[in-house]
């Protein structure tokens, strides 16, 4: 559509009509709006903009340690270490594989597992929609990680597409310490309107899927991963 | 499936309905009792840093609101600008029809057989689902909790938990019969999530078209923020070659400082997580070495009522995050569910939204009345709107149209009770006793009040009586 | 201090035993006690209703009432509903500008000013009440209502004075503070959902406090509607205001308990 090409980059169309559109909500504001007598609303926003979310379990002088409970807390594993991905750990996903296969970005954090997760036997695809369907491990990396709320950020132009976190039942996701941040606000507010151009698709990744649909019990794994393991790798 | 149940029924009828209803009371309890206790215990995580605690930033969220809400148009622009740069489309729908009409067209041209949806409010609100059905297109809601109640037939009772209402072996026996799950199937909610999984699984990568909705845009770079836990949302922008959103245009932030307060609050508000599983950031359509995305993006901005709320005495329900704090702690809306409410939104805010935006049905405007005004709901509200202001507002609108009786019967009593001696004269207990026991059968008030509860003896002496007297 | 007691229509003709306690507790702390007789009513129903004209039509005369008892040199109105406390002091501004009178409004924003509801005004003056003992124990639920609550933030003074009386026992109890479904014309226009409320903080109270003797508040509204609903159902309550129960515990009033139950 649109003399777009199948990235559908370009410039979009427009329908509707934007002028009539807008009318209406412009003639309801031109009054002014009348402020709630009985709960009045509070004033504008002063001079230092709009507060940042304190988190109470947030140790500001242990970002790892936070983040590691986080992660645990959202239902998800970490494993903090230093260098790189141990082997047991790999060893351990690769039993549990049970000769299925795995996908992986091209993200260098997941490259490198890739490439143990092969020399241990798994089979190792290149990350395409058809691969991350048929995978019962999918390998990435992060664009960021979150301390107080034990997120990962994938970033879907780092990643080559969103589907490798997503298909598979077990995600497993390699962030580098460095890429640890305090709070949500310092990689959204940072990231959205720090000058760069957000990827077509961000997602602030906490715990592995769920649903609370049936009588509003936890249950894992609703459509995307049912276990999310995060290496957060220290030095 | 439209399952709006406003003509024909009354307020009471279905509150009567559902109140009789054992089962319902007893799902609705339980899952709004463990929302309510999840949201103190996630709030109470939070502070603005001055030890204002989680109410610090309800105040403030209520001046982003505000602030986005007084310049909405000009953001929009700016919204819709970006999105278009992007290389996404743009649809100005002032009406449910407008944006019906749109997504169909859009449907229609790429051909689509299967359209698979994640849950949003805003596409029941403007009925999409049967006329994507009457263009020939499959629609399946991925949501778990919103596909029970497609196949069921039912609309959501909860704005975030659709299913609510239904427990596991309800639901088991809806898999049964609706879409053939085996007879044996267990009723363990980990069973039944597997199999709703497998099912869907196949939905998600047949499907043509993706369509959902928005819990925030962001005007500053044209992004909507989609807010999961199951994946669902995701799944349904990545793997369908074109995505629309239907957006209500009130739903934006100015800028990403702006949004990241409203998803602090937004997660911790409806469930209590910190933040929910997925809070995906979707900002144009698939980019260059992408394997996957949508190849088309196209943003649908919907007005169907919104405008003319804007700068009038409801201005503030625009604020509305749709974070579902206000049925959680809502006492007439634990004892009924979302379907009494009749139309797509219940609770609090739907008794404030229903009569605003389904101003059509003539039956729409006595929701207001669902309510005790007892204020749990602007406690709750991480944006802190004053519903119970609001829902007085619209009484106030509905009493302007009252029937002549009961415009008749106010009238008579203000005239004597706002006068001492007749207020005196009618309250004696000689007098009382005379027009209380006629009144009591035959008055609707008195009987409905007398239906499950004693109606209260006067005492023989007032307290003025007593105090004329000498105390 | 001279206060000017807001009676209440439900409580000077369903509970005139509410006010007697009330005047009773004040003028032990302190307070010289004026009533005047030409109040009505705060004009609530008609407000929650939607009807505004009718509701202003009735405020504005016990507006023009407690006026004049502020204007005679009364400190404070005094309200033992926290509801009708809430009519006064946050709603008949609103009320009266909604109607057009700006006049009213701006008498009314005084008087709401110096409203007190019961308790908070008992509870800022608690240094100057004697020593409170009842005569026989008692095992107290307290409900609180929600305009109270939420409304005028009054939340913990009927806690604190019930607590401090000797002989008191205040228990807890889940769901001390969800509504109970009264509401107003609430009751009425949707009584099966107002019942169903009625029933479910009654279910609480008889699993959450079972030894209790007496469900407590600062509504006598709130207490006619779970009263009349217990007894519908055929296990009595009983259910006394607040300012009854440190009525009885008044130095020199121990034989005098009970005389104002209801319910039961």
């Amino acid at each position: 559509m649109g003399g777009t090409d199948r990235t559908g980059r370009g410039h979009g169309r427009e329908a509707g009509d934007r002028a009539a559109f807008l009318a209406p909500a412009r003639r309801g504001l031109a009054g002014g709006i009348p402020a709630n007598p009985v709960h009045p609303p509070p004033g504008p926003l002063g001079g230092a903009g709009v507060p940042r979310p304190r988190y109470r379990n947030l140790d500001p002088d242990d970002l790892v340690g936070t983040f590691a409970r986080s992660v645990a807390e959202a239902d998800g594993t970490c494993h903090v270490v230093e260098g790189d991905v141990p082997d047991d750990l790999l060893d351990r996903l690769v039993d549990e594989l049970g000769g299925r296969k795995v996908v992986a970005t091209a993200e260098p954090e997941a490259a490198g597992v890739a490439r143990r997760l092969a020399a241990r036997g798994a089979t190792v695809e290149p990350f395409t929609v058809e691969a991350a369907a048929r995978a019962a491990l999918g390998v990435t990396g992060a664009a960021a990680a979150v301390a107080a709320t034990g997120s990962i950020v994938l970033d879907s132009r780092r990643a080559g597409g969103r589907t490798a976190s997503l298909l598979p039942p077990v995600h497993l996701c390699v962030v580098r310490a460095t890429a640890l941040h305090p709070t949500p606000a310092d990689v959204l507010r940072r990231l959205g309107d720090g000058g760069g151009t957000l990827p077509p698709s961000l997602v602030v990744v906490t715990g592995p899927s769920r649903t609370g649909d049936i009588e509003q019990l936890l249950t894992l794994g609703a459509h995307g991963p049912t276990a999310l393991h995060v290496v957060l790798v220290v030095g | 499936m439209s399952g709006h149940r406003l003509a024909g029924t009354t307020l009471r009828s279905r509150t009567a309905a559902a109140v009789a209803d054992e089962r319902l009371r007893a799902n609705v309890a339980r899952a709004v009792d463990r929302f309510a206790s999840h949201r103190l215990r996630g709030l109470a995580e939070l502070d603005d840093g001055h030890g204002g605690g989680p109410d610090a930033l309800r105040r403030a969220a209520r001046a982003v609101k505000a602030d986005v809400l007084a310049r909405l148009p000009e953001l929009l622009e700016r919204f819709a600008d970006r999105v278009l740069d992007l290389g996404g489309h743009v649809c100005w729908a002032p009406t449910a029809a407008d944006a019906r009409r749109y997504v169909v067209d859009v449907v229609r041209s790429t051909g689509a057989r299967r359209v698979a949806k994640s849950k949003s409010m805003a596409t029941e609100e403007i009925d999409l689902n049967p006329a994507l059905e009457a263009a020939g297109a499959e629609v399946v809601e991925t949501d778990l909790g919103e596909w029970i109640v497609q196949l069921a037939g039912e609309a959501p009772s909860h704005i975030i938990a659709p299913a609510l209402h239904k427990d596991r072996h309800q639901i088991r026996d809806l898999f049964v019969d609706a879409v053939a799950a085996p007879a044996d199937l267990p009723t363990e909610p980990a069973e039944l999530v597997a199999f709703a999984r497998r099912r869907l699984r196949d939905v998600f990568l047949g499907a043509d078209v993706g369509v959902t909705g928005a819990n925030v845009a962001v005007a500053s770079t044209g992004s909507i923020v989609l807010v999961t836990n199951e994946g669902n949302g995701r799944l349904v922008t990545a793997l369908p070659r074109v995505h629309v959103v239907v957006l209500g245009m009130e739903r934006l932030a100015a800028d990403w400082d702006q949004a990241e307060l409203l998803l602090a609050l937004l997660a911790r508000s409806a469930t209590g997580q910190r933040l929910s599983s997925y809070t995906s950031v979707v900002t144009g359509p698939r980019g260059p070495g992408e394997v996957d995305g949508p190849e088309e993006l196209h943003v649908v901005i919907l007005d169907n009522g919104r405008s003319e709320l804007l700068g009038g005495e409801h201005h503030e329900m625009l604020a509305c995050i749709r974070c579902g704090a206000c049925l959680n702690v809502c006492p007439v809306y634990r004892q009924t569910g979302g379907h009494a409410y009749g139309w797509v939104y219940p609770g609090p805010m739907g008794a404030v939204l229903t009569p605003l935006l389904a101003a059509g049905h003539p039956e729409a405007a006595e929701v207001a009345d669902a309510s005790t005004l007892c204020g749990a709901c602007m406690d709750a509200c991480p944006v802190q709107i004053p519903l119970q202001d609001l829902l007085l507002s619209l009484r106030r609108t509905k009493a302007e149209r009252a029937g002549r009786a009961e415009r008749a019967a106010w009238r008579t009593w203000s005239a004597a009770w706002s006068d001492p001696r007749r207020y005196a004269a009618t309250t004696r207990a000689a007098t009382w006793g005379r027009w209380a026991a006629p009144v009591a059968r035959h008055l609707p008030v008195a009987r409905r009040w007398a239906s499950g509860r004693t109606v209260p003896r006067p005492a023989g002496e007032r307290f003025r009586d007593r105090w004329r007297r000498g105390l | 201090m001279r206060v000017s007691l807001l009676i209440t229509c439900v409580a000077d003709v369903l509970a005139p035993e509410v006010g007697t306690a009330a005047v009773r507790v004040l003028r032990a702390a302190g307070c010289e006690v004026t009533c005047n007789l030409d109040q009505t009513c705060c004009g609530q129903p008609a407000w929650n209703a939607g009807f505004a004209e009718d509701a202003a039509r009735v405020a504005r005369t016990t507006l023009a009432a407690l006026e004049a008892d502020l204007d005679a040199g009364a400190e404070a109105v005094v309200v033992p509903a926290g509801s009708c406390a809430t009519m006064v002091r946050v709603f008949w501004p609103e009320l009266f500008e909604v109607v057009g009178d700006h006049d009213a409004a701006a008498r009314a924003r005084r008087v709401g000013e110096r409203t007190r509801e019961l308790s908070e005004l008992i509870d800022a003056r608690a240094g100057a009440l004697p020593p409170l003992r009842l005569a026989r124990p008692l095992r107290v639920a307290l409900h609180a209502s929600c305009h109270m609550l939420r409304e005028l933030r009054v939340a913990e003074p009927p806690g604190r004075l019930a607590a401090a009386v000797e002989g008191c026992e205040v228990l807890d109890w889940d769901g001390a503070d969800r509504c109970c479904g009264f509401g107003g014309t609430f009751g009425v226009k949707l009584p099966e959902a107002s019942v169903a409320m009625a029933d479910e903080k009654l279910r609480a109270l008889a699993e959450g406090a079972p030894e209790a003797d007496v469900l407590v508040g600062c509504d006598t509204s709130c207490l006619v509607h779970l009263a009349a609903r217990a007894e519908a159902t055929g296990r009595p309550l009983v259910v006394r205001h607040l300012a009854e129960v440190l009525a009885d515990a008044l130095p020199g009033d121990g034989e005098r308990s009970g005389g104002g139950e209801r319910g039961s």
